[in-house]
């Protein structure tokens, strides 16, 4: 009865939190489950329509296209990111005048709004754009039409999400590298060890478990990219640069098609809980704590 | 001990009882309002009002005039960003849409999809009245299952846009309604001129994904890709549009207008660097405001648009409409703001505003052509030329057209051809729109 009583007034203090969590998060995915089997515009009676938007998902073709981009996105932008991320974070932790002030420029894209980058990089994209100029200079005489093309536009889009990734995945690497023991590295000098040596036997396992958190979470995220494409290219051209997002947003808010929308939200959930799985299976092999 | 958890369990009371009092205490004023309004026809009705924010400056001018007219109904003005419109005013269709009485858009085809979605309420009793008598024709074109669920109160049309001074320099006469199509890309490529980024254009393109091309569709009567027969029209169109960029040189290639800078037409036609455009007659005000606030120097005309050979010149442009909520509490006062929108008083603010309307009178076209006085020729869009919808009234159009975008883009992009853009269309509009 006592431990009751003390249960209860926990949960009552957690019960603010606990209530918009049901409102907000709990209720609607339940609710998004429920719709992936109606036929439902928004305004009109929905109807139970079984697995039909489900199975309605193996012959669209949008749907295809959009997880093939989707897969190619994740593929390139999570390993180049974690890369980048891993030499920025090495780097910052060098004891230099004004690294503080580096430290802060780096992790800037990640503060800045999605679409105010997306409308900056779409200009910096265009023909006769800074970036083309450059390449123009480096004597590249036929730079590539980047947002026009539609084997361009997404690796375009990639460039700005690794480019915005960066920053973000640095800073909480850099927090990791301070973590790694100091001794390790002492020991390892002493066994005559180099700086390479050093960094692949000592840095690499002592940050491997922050490094795991920002792949599981890079995935994730590049799962759920969709203000970047909303920006700079709205899926186009053609539909070369359609996302499982963006295809859902579109399926959902402009055809108003809420059911097959909700089917496919659950289908990306469970590609990324698939995943995370897998990642989280697999982190015995190659993370250490 | 147990006292300070008889207090807590006070305090935590307190604050939920609060937190739902302050929600419940939205709604209530809400609901008081129009209870104060279903009451007593003495009593000041409350109706609320939907519309996107681009509208707010003439519509302030509407509301006020009708508040004026009729003072015991108070107009509640709600306007939501252009761009979150459509979305809101779902949610407020499908929330019961108690709050929203009277609502635009500004495509037929939205008219249609909430007609289909049974959420308008009829307005032939007023259709009919003599307020709206002089705007009876347009009213009509928007008949759907033989009733009426809006009225247009607004409009556009498309016109050709040309800088005199580089037909001057070239010695070549101005346009007019003599044109076609086919004079049009053969001055275009005249008046193209140079290389690369500071080649001269005879003709404004725009991004690739753009609806300019449609419109030499649209002035031929085709505007709904979803019908078979009307995608070859299309199609030509598309194929126009491409030579004037391609094979004719006169336009600048679609590459080069990717995302802001393929939108920004008024400017590159400020530059002086193209010599004509075909568009809406929003872009006067945008080059007048340039030109007389901001300085910018440029000499430009208008022109009615060309036709195709052997056919009348026409013109094409779509209508905003105003529409009553079938839910609405204050049916009688939402249909008088309605038909007041739609009246020709209402018509007189928007020109006078530099915008056009519906209404044909006299009296409506001499308030435009006081309020607009630049570019000379700006009668053009009074003259009595057919004026086709760019929007057809059907619920299923904007996934059909959003197909034609996709794959016609890859087109003027060069990376596929017309017949297997078209192709494509057909098949997947077959597939897809449903």
């Amino acid at each position: 009865m006592a431990k009751w009583k003390s249960y209860g007034i926990a949960y009552l203090f957690l019960a603010p939190s606990l209530i918009g969590l049901a409102v907000f998060v709990l209720y609607p995915i339940l609710y998004s489950f429920y719709l992936s089997f109606m036929k439902w515009d928004g305004l009109t009676p929905m109807s139970f329509i079984g697995l039909s938007n489900y199975k309605d998902l193996w012959t669209d073709e949008t749907f295809k296209i959009s997880l093939t981009n989707n897969l190619y996105y994740t593929l390139v932008t999570v390993p180049i990111t974690i890369v980048l991320s891993i030499l920025l974070a090495l780097l910052m932790n060098y004891k230099v005048r004004g690294i503080q002030t580096f430290r802060v420029l780096y992790f800037f894209p990640n503060i800045t709004a999605s679409l105010a980058i997306g409308i900056i990089w779409a200009a910096m994209f265009t023909q006769y754009g800074p970036l083309n100029t450059i390449l123009r200079f480096f004597g590249y005489a036929d730079p590539p039409a980047w947002l026009a093309s539609t084997t361009m536009a997404l690796p375009a889009i990639m460039l700005v999400s690794i480019w915005k990734g960066v920053g973000y995945n640095a800073v909480i690497l850099f927090a990791g590298l301070q973590g790694v023991p100091r001794h390790l590295y002492e020991a390892a000098e002493l066994d005559g060890a180099n700086r390479f040596k050093q960094f692949i036997y000592v840095t690499l396992p002592g940050l491997s478990p922050v490094i795991f958190f920002c792949v599981v979470m890079g995935v994730i995220g590049s799962f759920q990219v969709f203000d970047t494409v909303m920006a700079m290219t709205q899926g186009g051209p053609g539909r070369s640069t359609n996302v499982l997002v963006f295809h859902i947003y579109n399926t959902a808010f402009q055809n108003y098609n809420f059911g097959y929308a909700s089917a496919m939200s659950y289908i990306l959930f469970v590609i990324i809980l698939v995943i995370t799985f897998i990642q989280l299976k697999m982190q015995k092999r190659w993370v250490t704590y | 001990m147990n006292r300070m958890k008889v207090w807590l369990m006070v305090v935590l009371t307190v604050s939920i009882a609060l937190f739902t009092a302050c929600s419940s205490n939205n709604s209530g004023q809400k609901s008081s309002g129009n209870d104060a309004g279903s009451s007593n026809s003495e009593e000041t009705v409350t109706i609320n009002f939907f519309d996107w924010t681009d509208e707010q400056p003439y519509m302030n001018q509407v509301v006020s005039a009708f508040e004026e007219k009729h003072p015991n109904i108070k107009v509640n003005q709600n306007y939501v960003p252009t761009s979150d419109y459509i979305q809101k005013i779902l949610v407020n269709l499908s929330t019961g849409g108690g709050d929203m009485d009277v609502f635009a858009t500004q495509s037929t085809s939205n008219l249609a999809e909430y007609i289909s979605k049974d959420v308008l309420e009829p307005l032939d009793d007023i259709a009919g009245s003599e307020a709206l008598a002089g705007n009876k024709d347009t009213i009509e074109q928007l008949r759907f299952n033989d009733h009426i669920y809006g009225f247009p109160y607004r409009t556009s049309k498309w016109v050709l846009y040309y800088n005199k001074d580089l037909f001057d320099q070239a010695g070549i006469p101005y346009p007019d309604n003599s044109w076609t199509w086919d004079r049009y890309a053969e001055v275009a490529q005249q008046l193209s001129s140079g290389s690369g980024q500071d080649r001269m254009y005879g003709s404004m393109s725009y991004q690739s994904n753009n609806t300019w091309w449609r419109v030499l569709a649209n002035i031929q009567g085709v505007n709904n890709p979803l019908v078979p027969e009307e995608l070859e029209t299309f199609k030509k169109a598309a194929e126009y549009y491409y030579n004037l960029t391609y094979t004719h040189g006169a336009q600048q290639p679609f590459g080069e207008l990717v995302g802001d800078a393929g939108s920004d037409f008024s400017s590159r036609f400020l530059q002086g660097k193209t010599a004509m455009m075909w568009n809406g007659d929003w872009a006067v005000q945008m080059l007048n405001d340039e030109i007389q606030n901001n300085g910018v120097e440029l000499n430009y005309d208008i022109a009615p648009l060309p036709k195709w050979e052997g056919s009348e010149t026409t013109t094409t442009g779509s209508f905003a409409v105003i529409m009553v909520n079938k839910q609405s509490k204050q049916m009688d006062a939402a249909k008088k703001f309605a038909e007041f929108v739609a009246s020709e008083e209402a018509a007189k603010i928007f020109v006078r505003n530099g915008l056009l309307s519906p209404w044909g009178t006299e009296e409506v076209k001499e308030a435009f052509l006081d309020s607009v006085t630049t570019p000379e020729s700006v009668g053009v869009f009074s003259d009595p030329y057919v004026v086709m919808s760019q929007v057809p009234m059907d619920p299923l159009y904007n996934q059909g057209i959003k197909i034609v975008e996709e794959e016609t883009s890859l087109y003027f992009l060069q990376e596929q051809s017309l017949d297997e853009a078209f192709q494509k269309i057909k098949d997947r509009i077959a597939k897809e729109v449903k």
